[in-house]
């Protein structure tokens, strides 16, 4: 304190009395020139009347002090005025001093041990070496600002030591936080991993984020503070449900936001946070739905299902994902109530109940039945299918099940709704076999998307027959994969071979290539590479985006080159699994998934690099 | 009023609803296919004409974001890993929906569509640019549905 005033700057170590006393605005100087100014007066008086000076002498006025005292401590009592007025002022001072000694006392008693003494004083000489603190109430400069304010036990310390004012410190300590928060960044495995995932996501596809990706993630992270999300179009509702539900902070505060009685659809993904009020909430908010869709609803009980069917009249389009609680019953009772009017159903993971019967009601009582997905219902079986096929309005069918089902029941499906279906998707049907793909040939004649994966039996002949020829329009959407011989002492397969290989594939794209956008073959091992070759080379792919060739192990490099440079659109190449593959250059805006090179991230992906610059860098590569 | 020289202009006006101009470069603001549209010569829109987008519908502060955006997005085109973009939290749910106007994919084929005073069939595409030129704002939800 003393040396800010004085101006100069210099401070060296200075004793923990000197330190305490200026804390406390009782300066040296001050003391010794009053001390020097009264001895002046007194002097002048005639009388060498300092008697009060002996009574001086205290942990204020050091060497100068007690000389000058030494000089005229014979003097006294004279001055009886003058010693009553100093004891008066040394006692008032000391007062003051063991006011302040007693409130640090019981300031630091709060924190710790009482009993401990001596350690205040060790705190007092290794805090002399710091710039002393004005105490609460007295005035300081703000550090910043400059500007004169009232210490209070709350001003905040700034960059150099020094107080700050009010305004001052609390942009100070924001500026902190920032600061923290952006040092105590997550750790680099995980934040590389993150980049990754985003990547694969098709979040980040090069270069920024959208803005609207930003924006949606931020008020994820903030989702504990919104109150409302105001008139946003329904599609952005959506994404924002969809995220909510990715980041698990769908819950009874957050869903509020997403019920608006105008809606016309309600969608969680994640509805595994929902209780039963919840539920109710939901149906009592937006009695006009036409679409619900509920994932994981695992506490979605019977009384919700009847609560959903006395309020939603309008409900179209369902779909139910692991609402294990409804019963037979209530199943029944939703088909016969809501039947006539829905047109979708999607129900996914029900093994507690949903059987054939409950099928069997559905197709009785849902005349309009256009799209059908049922996966994982663990009740369901062969006559379920049987049931279904006869869906006089079906045009999208997903089946996914789990017993064993013959291929003569699936053949059947085909040929009775077949030449109306547009979405095909047998799951897993291990037992379909070449009967199936040709009545697919026969039938079908409007789909464009078909999936048929994981089958063993289907021979090579048989695929080459379905897409020669037929007078299917060429598909959008085929899926494919793990349709190869499985046996592991002969793994190249019989002579015949079994599965999707070199000639179906051939006659796959042949078909569809025109305007295929997804194409799924992994795990077709029995593709050779001339096919591949074939397919890919000098040909034009102009729509195809997303490409699984895991696993196709017969794939090398050059059909790396050759897919980029057939497949103009192309954004997703996955190819794990596929050791031959080294070295690729990845043109921009392509993601390359999958190919191993253990110190490389999964995905390699390319930045700034046109295809054809690509290639040549590739060819340069091979040629060294 | 639509010159040659108006129609390469390197920058570009944009108008929030609250008055606020913002001059930003032609290339960063057509990475909003709206503004794109709006401003491609061809399509004979009020704004081409101007050099101009007015936004009614979006305020000074949510503009100015999504400007520095248009240009944040342009730095960061072609590399790796790009660091967020930072903006205020309150403005989030705001820039949302600018961000879902300017940025919806308006690949819908265009109709013929009416001005308000006389009603005549135009069609966008091929209509040559006059002075009844009507704001692409006007019909930008007919557009869109």
């Amino acid at each position: 304190m003393s040396g800010r005033r004085s101006g100069n700057g210099i401070r060296g170590p200075q004793s923990a009395l000197t330190d305490f006393l200026a804390a406390n605005n009782i300066d040296a100087n001050q003391i010794r020139n009053d001390f020097v100014r009264r001895a002046r007066e007194a002097q002048l008086d005639g009388n060498a009347g300092e008697g009060s000076s002996t009574a001086q002498i205290d942990q204020a006025a050091e060497d100068a002090v007690i000389a000058a005292a030494a000089e005229i401590a014979q003097a006294e009592e004279d001055e009886e005025e003058e010693i009553k007025s100093a004891k008066k002022r040394k006692r008032k001072e000391k007062a003051a001093i063991d006011r302040i000694k007693k409130a640090k006392k019981s300031k630091k008693g709060k924190k710790r041990d009482p009993d401990d003494d001596d350690d205040d004083d060790d705190d007092f000489t290794l805090d002399s070496y710091k710039k002393s603190k004005p105490a609460p109430g007295q005035f300081e400069n703000c550090e910043l600002c400059d500007k004169r304010f009232t210490v209070t036990p709350y001003s905040k310390e700034g960059p150099d030591g020094g107080l700050l004012c009010a305004p001052c410190g609390k942009s100070f300590k924001k500026d902190l936080k920032k600061e923290q928060k952006a040092i105590a960044k997550k750790p680099a495995g995980r934040q590389r991993r993150k980049v990754e995932s985003n990547k694969l996501d098709g979040i980040a596809v090069g270069g920024a984020k959208s803005l609207s990706q930003l924006c949606i993630e931020r008020a994820v992270q903030h989702h504990e503070d919104l109150e409302e999300l105001g008139d946003i179009p329904e599609a952005l509702l959506g994404r924002l449900s969809q995220i909510f539900s990715k980041k698990r902070v769908m819950n009874a505060k957050t869903l509020p936001l997403f019920l608006r009685p105008e809606l016309t659809s309600v969608i969680v993904h994640d509805a595994a946070y929902l209780n039963e009020e919840d539920y109710t909430q939901i149906f009592a908010v937006v009695p006009n739905m036409r679409n619900l869709c509920l994932s994981n609803a695992c506490r979605f009980k019977d009384e919700t299902m009847a609560y959903m069917l006395e309020r939603c009249k309008e409900l179209r389009h369902l779909t139910l994902y692991a609402a294990n609680l409804v019963s037979d019953s209530l199943w029944l009772r939703l088909f016969t109530e809501a039947g006539g009017k829905l047109e979708t159903i999607k129900l996914k993971w029900l093994d507690a109940a949903f059987d054939d019967a409950s099928v069997e009601g559905m197709v009785i009582n849902c005349p309009n039945l256009r799209r059908l997905k049922l996966k994982h219902c663990g009740r369901i079986g062969e006559s379920a299918i049987t049931a279904i096929s006869r869906l006089q309005a079906l045009e999208h069918v997903s089946l996914q099940i789990q017993g064993a089902v013959s291929s003569g029941v699936l053949t059947d499906l085909v040929k009775k709704r077949g030449a109306s279906l547009s979405t095909l998707s047998l799951e897993g049907f291990v037992d379909g076999d070449d009967d199936l793909l040709q009545a697919i040939h026969d039938e079908c004649h409007n789909l464009s998307k078909l999936r048929f994966n994981g089958n063993d039996l289907a021979s090579d002949a048989a695929y080459t027959a379905l897409f020669t020829e037929w007078s299917n329009p060429p598909l959008a959407f085929a899926d494919f994969s793990s349709n190869r011989d499985v046996d592991n002492n002969n793994p190249a397969g019989p002579d015949e071979p079994i599965g999707l290989a070199s000639n179906g594939f051939r006659a796959l794209m042949e078909h569809s290539g025109s305007n295929l956008r997804h194409l799924d073959i992994a795990s077709c091992r029995h593709i050779e590479l001339g096919a591949f070759l074939d397919v890919f080379e000098s040909k034009h792919y102009p729509l195809l985006e997303y490409i699984n060739l895991s696993f196709c192990n017969r794939i090398d490099t050059t059909v790396v080159a050759c897919i980029f440079k057939s497949c103009p659109n192309l954004k997703q190449l996955v190819a794990f699994g596929c050791f031959d593959v080294r070295d690729v250059v990845v043109p921009s805006n392509i993601a390359l998934i999958g190919v191993p090179r253990a110190q490389d991230a999964i995905e390699q992906f390319g930045v700034g690099i046109e295809v054809e610059e690509a290639l040549l860098r590739m060819r340069a590569e091979m040629e060294t | 009023m639509a010159t040659e020289a108006s129609d390469l202009s390197d920058y570009v006006t944009l108008v929030s609803s609250d008055e606020f101009s913002f001059v930003v470069q032609r290339t960063a603001a057509c990475l909003s296919p709206a503004i794109k549209r709006m401003l491609d010569p061809t399509n004979g829109f009020l704004e081409a004409k101007m050099n101009t987008c007015r936004f009614d519908n979006i305020t000074g502060v949510v503009l100015e974001q999504v400007c520095e955006y248009f240009y944040y997005n342009q730095k960061h085109q072609n590399s790796k890993d790009v660091p967020d973009m930072d903006f205020p939290t309150e403005l989030c749910l705001e820039i949302l929906i600018a961000a879902d106007y300017l940025g919806r994919n308006m690949n819908v084929p265009i109709g013929n569509l009416y001005t308000q005073n006389e009603r005549p069939r135009i069609n966008f595409v091929t209509r040559p640019i006059n002075d009844n030129a009507i704001a692409f704002s006007s019909v930008y939800d007919m557009l869109c549905f």
